[in-house]
């Protein structure tokens, strides 16, 4: 990564970093929040009982591909916040 | 005639069910879709945010006007889908409630039986009770709500079945990389671009439609696409493309990329001229340090598994390559449970080692329990996370090979940890825990070493290769530690690790400092060993400065492995038919008799964390063997006070007179002798024994 930083902060950063990781959690959790089987079950034998059980996989692996995304993000940018830091602050260690 | 009510009027059951189930599920796809609206608006804020710290001028949109503008967001256009999906379910579900109730209520009438009953199959009714005309009103009413329901069937399942293909997008197996991008407020991905924390999008998409599974890529494939990719992506794309991470995880070929020439090279300059000496691990190590920081990236990414077991290779590098293996087998380990748990008849030994490596694993990916004060950089690149776990080695294969660093990379006290018998990689968490409370005194870091196969059982134990094989192995392996000259390297070494330990030290390991716990033998006269520990190592530089103890708490059966000979008769019992142990020397002389071994004092158990001498129960009462590691301790106190530099308990035996039983010594004052005491010292002892 660069390492011309002058100017940068830091903790907008890893703030930035916490809220993507936050929100990927969030996605994970509604992932799996809904309960299909009863659904499902209530209307065995009809076309939608087939196409929501393929539906919500679709769904969940939207969410989780999503929520996974975020979270790598997360993660680049508290290195990036990381690298911010020790430009600026060569002789601290972080917080 | 007679017939039984409902049974050929096409009316299905989901079409009377009660619908609250479906109603339920069409609002929680609702409360689904708010979440998505939310963490789209407050993502979008915070890349924007994380723009703006970098130098943006532009203004991440507020939730309020997010929902207004049509950003084109992947997750506004799921949310979107799911409230389109709980819309259907809901009209569905509606019709269902209505024309279920209407249904059962005409059934009734034609059937002529109490609503209540009337979806009880098994009733016997005269249906020449209700008149035919009335029947047949009843039918063609009946057969409308039957067409009304199967053609609001038709529409939902059309609906979730468009909602699918549209998610499909968001879905395209391989290709995300477009998603956050999508999320960015306009702008300010550029900044990213700009600070190099994204790579170009047009690179990384075609990376990934040359790796795109169908066509079947190999290991050697994803690296010639990765060679596009600048080796400052290289992690964060891996990362967001698991599949292709595990690919190169997966595979164990020799290195063929030109990158990795030169540590080929050096890996092989020791392997036969040397006679048997850890030249390659020099090597390798210069090797390492002469790539550039952009050719130690790329290596550790695209060989992982040859990297991460690579002596000579950083250990900071070395637990940034094995970070990748850790998902892939876990996948493994977790199908091998599922495919046991089918089987009835399996074995409970064998299930508890893979459940006991899954719970390994999954703490592996974790944040490490033992803080390093900050992340590993190389020429940056982020080569290891504060936070994740430093795994030396992974090597899932037979009982596993295994090594794990707790602690900070730059303490002054380096301890390596070599347990005994019977451990495999499923039932390390003992070693785990020893090393990781070690870690926890000041300046003090901690390894769990699992680097050769250990002994199965007691009658293995007994093989003299064991120590020889281990104790090969933990020299390359500390040698290729390349610890700074400030820094401290302890070996511990238990029971059968007590004689790997011993034969490593025996053969010149550089450590500082060696403490076995009733060890399996000292290592010494075995495999060419010399009948004392050499003041050179391996490579003829200066060790006379290293100071080695030994404790056994009084009554360990251990004793009987360093007499040979009545091993021998004891296994000539236990297991008559094993006789290819006769050439078999044990582990080397009783380190309890070297005279260049302090014999330290177990002691006793320390009562509510009471500092050494400790009052409690002498070690010994329950195991003797085990309880030389008892965590509160007397004896537990001399490994941390070895460690550390600190105090030491003394062995009776090896106390001169004049010096008090059950009182600590420093380090500095012991010698295998005994106690060598100052002036000052003395005549504070003696003070205090006369005059408390």
């Amino acid at each position: 990564m660069s390492s011309n930083f002058s100017g940068a902060d830091p903790m907008a950063t890893w703030d930035a970093a916490e809220t993507l990781t936050a929100g990927a959690q969030a996605l994970a959790d509604a992932a799996g929040s809904i309960d299909v089987e009863s659904a499902t079950a209530s209307i065995a034998g009809s076309q939608t009982a087939t196409f929501f059980e393929t539906f919500d996989d679709a769904a969940r692996r939207a969410l989780t591909d999503a929520s996974h995304e975020m979270d790598v993000m997360g993660v680049e940018l508290d290195d990036l916040a990381e690298n911010i830091w020790a430009a600026t602050n060569t002789n601290r260690s972080s917080p | 005639m007679s017939a039984s009510p409902g049974s050929d009027d096409g009316v299905e059951p989901w079409m009377v069910s009660d619908p609250g189930a479906l109603t339920d599920a069409a609002a929680d796809l609702v409360a689904m879709a708010e979440v998505v609206d939310e963490e789209d608006a407050t993502v979008s804020a915070g890349i924007g945010d994380a723009a703006s710290s970098l130098g943006w001028s532009g203004q991440p949109l507020v939730p309020g006007m997010q929902a207004a503008a049509d950003t084109g967001s992947m997750l506004a256009a799921l949310a979107g889908d799911l409230r389109g999906a709980s819309e259907a379910l809901t009209k569905l579900a509606g019709l269902i409630d209505v024309h279920g109730a209407e249904l059962r209520r005409k059934r009734a009438e034609r059937d002529g039986v109490p609503e209540s009953d009337s979806a009880n199959f098994h009733a016997f009714l005269m249906i020449e009770d209700v008149d035919p005309e009335t029947r047949a009103r009843l039918a063609m009413r009946i057969e409308d709500l039957r067409q009304d329901l199967l053609e609001a069937d038709t529409v939902c399942s059309d609906t979730l079945s468009a909602a699918t293909m549209s998610l499909d997008r968001v879905n395209r197996p391989g290709i995300q990389v477009g998603f956050l991008r999508s999320m960015a407020p306009e702008g300010s991905w550029r900044q990213f671009v700009a600070h190099d924390l994204v790579p170009d999008p047009a690179v990384e998409d075609r990376i990934l439609i040359a790796l795109h599974p169908y066509e079947c890529p190999t290991a050697d494939d994803a690296r010639a696409a990765l060679d596009e990719l600048d080796a400052k992506h290289l992690d964060a794309f891996l990362h967001r493309n698991p599949r292709i991470a595990e690919l190169l995880a997966r595979d164990q070929s020799p290195p063929t990329h030109p990158a990795a020439t030169p540590l080929l090279n050096a890996s092989f300059t020791g392997s036969v001229f040397s006679g048997g000496k850890p030249t390659d691990v020099v090597a390798v190590a210069q090797a390492w340090d002469d790539l550039t920081a952009d050719e130690r990236a790329r290596l550790r990414a695209y060989y992982p598994a040859y990297i991460g077991g690579l002596d000579g290779v950083p250990p900071e590098h070395r637990a940034g390559a094995n970070q990748w293996l850790i998902g892939p087998a876990l996948t493994d380990v977790e199908a091998q449970i599922g495919r046991l748990d089918a089987d009835p008849h399996h074995d409970p030994d064998e299930m508890k080692e893979l459940v006991g490596r899954a719970e390994l694993y999954r703490s592996l990916t974790g944040p490490a329990e033992t803080g390093r004060g900050g992340p590993t950089i190389d020429g940056g690149h982020v080569v290891l996370d504060a936070d994740t776990p430093a795994v030396l080695l992974f090597d899932p294969t037979g009982d596993g090979r295994y090594a794990q660093w707790h602690g900070s990379f730059g303490a002054t006290n380096v301890a390596i940890y070599t347990p005994g018998t019977g451990m495999t990689m499923g039932g390390n968490d003992a070693a785990d825990d020893f090393m990781r409370d070690l870690a926890s005194e000041p300046d003090t870091a901690g390894i769990s070493w699992m680097g050769v196969d250990l002994p199965d059982d007691i009658p293995d134990a007994a093989k003299t290769q064991h120590s020889i094989d281990g104790g090969d192995a933990l020299l390359r392996f500390t040698e290729g530690l390349n610890l700074r000259d400030r820094q401290v390297l302890t070996a511990i070494g238990y029971s059968a690790g007590g004689g790997i330990v011993g034969y490593a030290d025996a053969i010149g390991a550089k450590f500082d400092r060696v403490i076995t716990l009733a060890p399996s033998g000292s290592g010494l006269e075995i495999g060419g060993a010399p009948s004392e520990y050499p003041d050179l190592a391996w490579d003829r530089t200066d060790r006379s400065h290293v100071q080695r103890f030994t404790q056994t708490v009084s009554g360990d059966p251990i004793h009987i492995a360093h007499q040979s000979d009545d091993l021998k008769v004891i296994l000539a019992i236990l297991a008559p038919t094993s006789l290819i142990w006769s050439h078999d020397k044990g582990h080397g002389p009783d380190p309890n008799n070297q005279e260049q071994v302090v014999r330290l004092q177990p002691g006793r158990s320390c009562l509510d964390g009471e500092p050494s001498p400790c009052s409690g129960d002498s070690l010994g009462s329950y195991d003797p063997h085990k309880e030389v590691l008892w965590p509160e301790s007397d004896g537990r106190n001399n490994i941390i006070g070895v460690v550390t530099h600190g105090d030491v308990l003394p062995h009776p035996s090896r106390r001169p007179n004049g010096t008090v039983e059950g009182r600590l010594y420093p380090l500095e004052q012991i010698t295998p002798e005994g106690v060598i005491l100052d002036d000052e010292t003395f005549h504070n002892i003696i003070e205090n024994v006369v005059e408390p």
